[in-house]
């Protein structure tokens, strides 16, 4: 499996803030579209996130709030469960499938994207 | 109240404008069946303190150094929960539960610092003598009894 660049580098937007970035989207260099969440804070203070891999029609629809989170994990073409540090650097990431996570990780099914885009993607 | 611990490391004056408030309800996040002292530990002092950034920013240094609370009343909650719902919804194994709590004594001091996206948003500032038994638990709620 080829390597994927996590580093979300342009684009990158936060649809939902709780003292962490819970919810956010943006484009790695290479041009994926990824979708992460925050899982929870770690011992040591690390945190833990979702990173999802999807196409650009998927994250477009889910921006517009036209799918749910759920669904749209769903549809990754590839899931990785990412640690970070207290700077925000990626330490570690993990490639698992959906059906590997415990379902009282996942989010609610009735999770749409918090205040969505308005305006069509090109 | 002391404040030592809070300003040992930066010139900024993160009390200005904060006020004692023992009358005032507060809601924070935390894990079920009670607080402990890690749901009142700052970013700062997690360790944010040691990245490198502009440590003159006191909007910044002060954010991090005081621990976000929530005023809670009938006007607030709706909204409040309504947040951390939002955030239970998408992280589940996160903090469960909203502790509804008051200040006793020399808990600390508080500031209003409302954003664009939380308009109940305070930020805590532990004195010296901080520990949880001045903090006042009034209330637990399970997140959970909202979906």
């Amino acid at each position: 499996m080829k390597n994927i660049d996590l580093n979300i580098s342009s684009d990158y937007q936060i649809h939902h803030f709780d003292e962490f970035p819970i919810l956010f989207s943006g484009i790695n260099n290479t041009g994926n579209h990824i979708v992460g969440s925050f899982i929870e804070e770690l011992e040591n203070y690390n945190t833990s996130y979702f990173y999802s891999i999807v196409t650009k029609s998927d994250f477009n629809k889910f921006r517009q709030a036209k799918i749910p989170y759920l669904n749209l994990m769903n549809k990754a073409s590839q899931i990785f469960i990412v640690t970070k540090d207290n700077n925000e650097e990626i330490i570690e990431a993990k490639n698992l499938n959906l059906k590997d996570i415990p379902k009282d990780w996942l989010p609610h099914p009735s999770v749409f994207c918090p205040n969505p885009e308005i305006l069509e993607f090109a | 109240m002391n404040f030592e611990k809070l300003h040992n490391d930066t010139n900024c004056n993160c009390l200005e404008d904060a006020e004692l408030n023992l009358d005032r309800f507060f809601a924070r996040k935390i894990n079920k069946p009670l607080p402990t002292d890690r749901d009142f530990i700052s970013k700062w002092e997690k360790g944010n303190a040691q990245i490198e950034w502009d440590k003159t920013n006191c909007q910044l240094v002060c954010g991090l150094k005081g621990i976000s609370i929530n005023q809670w009343n009938e006007i607030s909650q709706v909204e409040v929960i309504q947040k951390f719902l939002t955030t239970f919804r998408i992280s589940p194994k996160h903090k469960d539960s909203i502790l509804i709590f008051k200040c006793r004594g020399n808990a600390g001091l508080i500031k209003f610092t409302p954003n664009s996206k939380d308009n109940f948003h305070y930020d805590f500032y532990k004195s010296d003598d901080f520990n949880l038994d001045l903090i006042d638990n009034i209330e637990i709620i399970s997140l959970a009894n909202f979906l």
